[in-house]
Protein backbone atom coordinates (compact mmCIF):
# COMPACT_ATOMS: atom_id res chain seq x y z
CA UNK A 1 0.00 0.00 0.00
CA UNK A 2 1.18 3.54 -0.82
CA UNK A 3 2.02 5.83 2.15
CA UNK A 4 -1.05 7.96 1.35
CA UNK A 5 -3.20 4.82 1.40
CA UNK A 6 -1.93 3.90 4.87
CA UNK A 7 -2.52 7.42 6.05
CA UNK A 8 -6.12 7.35 4.84
CA UNK A 9 -6.67 3.95 6.43
CA UNK A 10 -5.35 5.17 9.80
CA UNK A 11 -7.48 8.32 9.65
CA UNK A 12 -10.56 6.23 8.76
CA UNK A 13 -9.82 3.80 11.63
CA UNK A 14 -9.37 6.63 14.15
CA UNK A 15 -12.60 8.27 12.94
CA UNK A 16 -14.49 4.98 13.22
CA UNK A 17 -13.17 4.40 16.73
CA UNK A 18 -13.97 7.97 17.66
CA UNK A 19 -17.59 7.73 16.68
CA UNK A 20 -17.96 4.10 17.67
CA UNK A 21 -19.35 5.18 21.01
CA UNK A 22 -21.59 7.95 19.83
CA UNK A 23 -25.04 7.76 21.42
CA UNK A 24 -28.21 9.74 20.99
CA UNK A 25 -31.03 9.36 23.50
CA UNK A 26 -34.47 10.83 23.55
CA UNK A 27 -37.19 10.73 26.20
CA UNK A 28 -40.72 11.73 25.21
CA UNK A 29 -43.19 12.39 28.00
CA UNK A 30 -46.80 12.70 26.82
CA UNK A 31 -47.94 14.20 23.53
CA UNK A 32 -47.45 17.93 22.89
CA UNK A 33 -50.57 20.10 23.03
CA UNK A 34 -50.81 22.53 20.13
CA UNK A 35 -52.55 25.87 20.34
CA UNK A 36 -54.82 25.11 17.39
CA UNK A 37 -56.17 22.05 19.22
CA UNK A 38 -57.84 24.33 21.77
CA UNK A 39 -60.49 25.94 19.58
CA UNK A 40 -63.14 23.74 21.18
CA UNK A 41 -62.66 25.36 24.60
CA UNK A 42 -65.32 27.95 25.39
CA UNK A 43 -64.64 29.70 28.67
CA UNK A 44 -67.64 29.57 30.97
CA UNK A 45 -69.10 26.53 29.16
CA UNK A 46 -66.52 23.79 28.62
CA UNK A 47 -65.92 21.45 31.55
CA UNK A 48 -62.56 20.12 32.68
CA UNK A 49 -63.64 16.56 31.74
CA UNK A 50 -64.33 17.72 28.17
CA UNK A 51 -60.83 19.18 28.01
CA UNK A 52 -59.40 15.94 29.40
CA UNK A 53 -61.35 13.87 26.84
CA UNK A 54 -59.62 15.79 24.02
CA UNK A 55 -56.16 16.45 25.47
CA UNK A 56 -55.59 13.68 27.98
CA UNK A 57 -55.42 14.09 31.76
CA UNK A 58 -53.56 16.83 33.64
CA UNK A 59 -50.49 15.76 35.60
CA UNK A 60 -51.50 17.86 38.56
CA UNK A 61 -54.44 19.79 39.97
CA UNK A 62 -53.77 22.50 42.51
CA UNK A 63 -56.29 24.58 44.43
CA UNK A 64 -56.43 28.31 44.97
CA UNK A 65 -59.27 30.28 46.54
CA UNK A 66 -62.43 29.13 44.79
CA UNK A 67 -60.50 27.76 41.82
CA UNK A 68 -58.82 24.61 40.57
CA UNK A 69 -55.82 24.82 38.29
CA UNK A 70 -55.16 21.78 36.08
CA UNK A 71 -51.60 21.53 34.84
CA UNK A 72 -50.98 19.57 31.64
CA UNK A 73 -47.31 18.73 31.14
CA UNK A 74 -45.26 17.23 28.34
CA UNK A 75 -41.56 17.16 27.72
CA UNK A 76 -38.83 16.17 25.32
CA UNK A 77 -35.37 15.32 26.58
CA UNK A 78 -32.51 14.95 24.14
CA UNK A 79 -29.14 13.67 25.19
CA UNK A 80 -26.05 12.78 23.22
CA UNK A 81 -22.57 11.61 24.07
CA UNK A 82 -19.30 10.93 22.34
CA UNK A 83 -16.62 8.77 23.99
CA UNK A 84 -13.14 9.61 22.68
CA UNK A 85 -11.62 6.97 24.92
CA UNK A 86 -12.17 4.35 22.23
CA UNK A 87 -9.34 5.95 20.20
CA UNK A 88 -6.96 4.41 22.76
CA UNK A 89 -8.04 0.94 21.65
CA UNK A 90 -5.31 1.25 19.00
CA UNK A 91 -2.47 1.47 21.51
CA UNK A 92 -3.88 0.26 24.80
CA UNK A 93 -5.60 -2.89 26.06
CA UNK A 94 -7.58 -0.67 28.42
CA UNK A 95 -10.26 1.62 27.07
CA UNK A 96 -10.53 4.71 29.25
CA UNK A 97 -13.69 6.78 29.30
CA UNK A 98 -13.30 10.31 27.90
CA UNK A 99 -16.87 11.32 27.22
CA UNK A 100 -18.32 14.60 26.11
CA UNK A 101 -22.03 14.69 26.71
CA UNK A 102 -24.89 17.13 26.58
CA UNK A 103 -28.51 16.87 27.72
CA UNK A 104 -31.35 19.28 27.19
CA UNK A 105 -34.80 19.00 28.72
CA UNK A 106 -37.81 20.88 27.37
CA UNK A 107 -40.72 20.86 29.78
CA UNK A 108 -43.87 22.53 28.50
CA UNK A 109 -47.07 23.33 30.35
CA UNK A 110 -50.64 24.17 29.63
CA UNK A 111 -52.73 25.49 32.51
CA UNK A 112 -56.51 25.38 32.71
CA UNK A 113 -58.17 27.42 35.45
CA UNK A 114 -61.57 26.09 36.49
CA UNK A 115 -64.17 27.33 38.95
CA UNK A 116 -65.63 25.35 41.83
CA UNK A 117 -67.92 23.42 39.43
CA UNK A 118 -64.94 22.52 37.18
CA UNK A 119 -66.04 24.83 34.37
CA UNK A 120 -63.11 26.32 32.44
CA UNK A 121 -62.64 30.00 33.24
CA UNK A 122 -59.36 30.63 31.44
CA UNK A 123 -56.33 28.83 30.04
CA UNK A 124 -52.75 29.61 29.11
CA UNK A 125 -49.55 28.04 27.87
CA UNK A 126 -46.39 28.22 29.94
CA UNK A 127 -43.21 29.72 28.54
CA UNK A 128 -41.50 27.32 26.16
CA UNK A 129 -37.98 26.07 26.89
CA UNK A 130 -35.90 25.72 23.76
CA UNK A 131 -32.71 24.01 24.80
CA UNK A 132 -33.32 20.37 23.94
CA UNK A 133 -31.25 19.56 20.90
CA UNK A 134 -28.46 17.09 20.23
CA UNK A 135 -25.24 18.63 21.42
CA UNK A 136 -21.98 16.86 22.22
CA UNK A 137 -20.04 19.90 23.37
CA UNK A 138 -20.76 20.56 27.04
CA UNK A 139 -18.71 23.77 27.42
CA UNK B 1 -22.66 -12.87 -7.81
CA UNK B 2 -25.90 -11.16 -6.75
CA UNK B 3 -26.45 -13.85 -4.07
CA UNK B 4 -22.93 -13.35 -2.74
CA UNK B 5 -23.49 -9.61 -2.56
CA UNK B 6 -26.77 -10.13 -0.64
CA UNK B 7 -25.04 -12.48 1.82
CA UNK B 8 -22.23 -9.96 2.28
CA UNK B 9 -24.75 -7.16 2.96
CA UNK B 10 -26.65 -9.33 5.48
CA UNK B 11 -23.37 -10.31 7.19
CA UNK B 12 -22.25 -6.67 7.31
CA UNK B 13 -25.60 -5.61 8.77
CA UNK B 14 -25.41 -8.44 11.29
CA UNK B 15 -21.97 -7.33 12.41
CA UNK B 16 -23.10 -3.73 12.51
CA UNK B 17 -26.06 -4.51 14.73
CA UNK B 18 -24.20 -5.17 17.94
CA UNK B 19 -27.26 -5.38 20.08
CA UNK B 20 -30.70 -4.13 20.84
CA UNK B 21 -32.81 -3.72 23.96
CA UNK B 22 -36.56 -3.56 24.16
CA UNK B 23 -37.78 -2.66 27.63
CA UNK B 24 -40.97 -1.61 29.32
CA UNK B 25 -41.46 0.31 32.56
CA UNK B 26 -44.64 0.81 34.54
CA UNK B 27 -45.33 2.95 37.59
CA UNK B 28 -48.49 2.44 39.62
CA UNK B 29 -51.48 0.28 38.82
CA UNK B 30 -53.60 0.63 35.68
CA UNK B 31 -56.83 2.49 36.44
CA UNK B 32 -59.65 0.07 35.62
CA UNK B 33 -62.57 1.70 33.87
CA UNK B 34 -64.88 -1.01 35.29
CA UNK B 35 -64.17 0.32 38.78
CA UNK B 36 -64.84 3.87 37.63
CA UNK B 37 -68.27 2.87 36.30
CA UNK B 38 -69.23 1.81 39.81
CA UNK B 39 -68.63 5.30 41.20
CA UNK B 40 -71.81 7.37 41.43
CA UNK B 41 -71.62 11.12 41.92
CA UNK B 42 -73.52 12.22 45.01
CA UNK B 43 -73.71 8.76 46.60
CA UNK B 44 -70.36 6.97 46.56
CA UNK B 45 -68.29 7.70 49.65
CA UNK B 46 -64.60 7.94 50.43
CA UNK B 47 -64.45 4.43 51.90
CA UNK B 48 -65.98 2.85 48.80
CA UNK B 49 -63.50 4.72 46.60
CA UNK B 50 -60.64 3.23 48.59
CA UNK B 51 -62.18 -0.26 48.31
CA UNK B 52 -62.61 0.12 44.54
CA UNK B 53 -59.36 1.86 43.63
CA UNK B 54 -57.08 1.40 46.61
CA UNK B 55 -55.35 4.15 48.54
CA UNK B 56 -54.82 7.29 46.47
CA UNK B 57 -51.34 8.16 45.25
CA UNK B 58 -51.86 11.75 46.32
CA UNK B 59 -54.43 13.74 48.30
CA UNK B 60 -55.01 17.40 47.42
CA UNK B 61 -57.00 19.62 49.75
CA UNK B 62 -58.59 22.99 49.12
CA UNK B 63 -61.83 24.85 48.44
CA UNK B 64 -63.61 22.68 51.06
CA UNK B 65 -62.86 19.65 48.96
CA UNK B 66 -60.54 16.70 49.01
CA UNK B 67 -59.17 15.38 45.73
CA UNK B 68 -57.89 11.80 45.48
CA UNK B 69 -55.37 11.46 42.67
CA UNK B 70 -54.49 8.12 41.11
CA UNK B 71 -51.82 7.86 38.44
CA UNK B 72 -50.31 5.24 36.19
CA UNK B 73 -47.29 5.63 33.93
CA UNK B 74 -46.36 3.36 31.07
CA UNK B 75 -43.02 3.62 29.24
CA UNK B 76 -41.77 1.73 26.21
CA UNK B 77 -38.12 1.95 25.36
CA UNK B 78 -36.41 0.52 22.30
CA UNK B 79 -32.64 0.82 21.90
CA UNK B 80 -30.41 -0.06 18.98
CA UNK B 81 -26.67 -0.50 19.33
CA UNK B 82 -25.05 -0.20 15.93
CA UNK B 83 -21.34 -0.55 15.33
CA UNK B 84 -20.87 3.17 14.89
CA UNK B 85 -23.85 4.62 16.58
CA UNK B 86 -26.30 3.95 19.44
CA UNK B 87 -29.89 5.13 19.49
CA UNK B 88 -32.06 4.97 22.61
CA UNK B 89 -35.62 6.21 22.87
CA UNK B 90 -37.87 6.29 25.92
CA UNK B 91 -41.57 7.00 25.36
CA UNK B 92 -43.62 7.72 28.49
CA UNK B 93 -47.33 8.45 28.86
CA UNK B 94 -49.61 8.83 31.84
CA UNK B 95 -53.16 8.11 32.99
CA UNK B 96 -54.60 10.24 35.75
CA UNK B 97 -57.77 10.03 37.79
CA UNK B 98 -59.01 12.77 40.10
CA UNK B 99 -61.92 12.07 42.44
CA UNK B 100 -63.38 15.22 44.00
CA UNK B 101 -64.96 14.64 47.42
CA UNK B 102 -67.05 17.14 49.37
CA UNK B 103 -66.75 17.92 53.09
CA UNK B 104 -68.75 14.82 53.97
CA UNK B 105 -66.49 12.56 51.90
CA UNK B 106 -69.04 12.02 49.10
CA UNK B 107 -67.95 12.01 45.44
CA UNK B 108 -68.84 15.28 43.71
CA UNK B 109 -66.93 14.91 40.48
CA UNK B 110 -64.57 12.61 38.63
CA UNK B 111 -61.97 13.64 36.06
CA UNK B 112 -60.25 10.80 34.24
CA UNK B 113 -58.04 10.67 31.19
CA UNK B 114 -56.10 7.83 29.58
CA UNK B 115 -53.06 8.13 27.37
CA UNK B 116 -51.12 4.93 28.04
CA UNK B 117 -53.06 2.99 25.40
CA UNK B 118 -51.18 5.02 22.77
CA UNK B 119 -47.56 4.48 23.95
CA UNK B 120 -45.47 2.93 21.21
CA UNK B 121 -42.05 1.35 20.78
CA UNK B 122 -40.94 4.14 18.44
CA UNK B 123 -37.21 4.43 17.79
CA UNK B 124 -37.05 7.97 16.49
CA UNK B 125 -34.68 10.32 18.30
CA UNK B 126 -35.08 13.12 15.74
CA UNK B 127 -37.96 15.35 14.83
CA UNK B 128 -40.47 17.28 16.91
Amino acid sequence: MKPWGWCHAVVALVLCLTISSCSVRRVNFNEPIAGDALTFIKTGETTLQEVVDRLGPPEEIVTTTGQFIAEFKWSTTRSSSLDFGHVFKIVSPVTPSMTLSGTGINVERFLVICDDRLIVRSYAFGKVDEHAFFEFWPF
Amino acid sequence: MRVMRSIAIILALGLLLQGCIVSRWRVGNPIEEESLNQIQKGTTGRDQIVVLLGAPDRIIQGNDKEIFQYYYYDAKSPALFLGLFNIITFNVKSDNLYVFLDKGGIVQDIVFGKRTNTVEFTLRPWGK
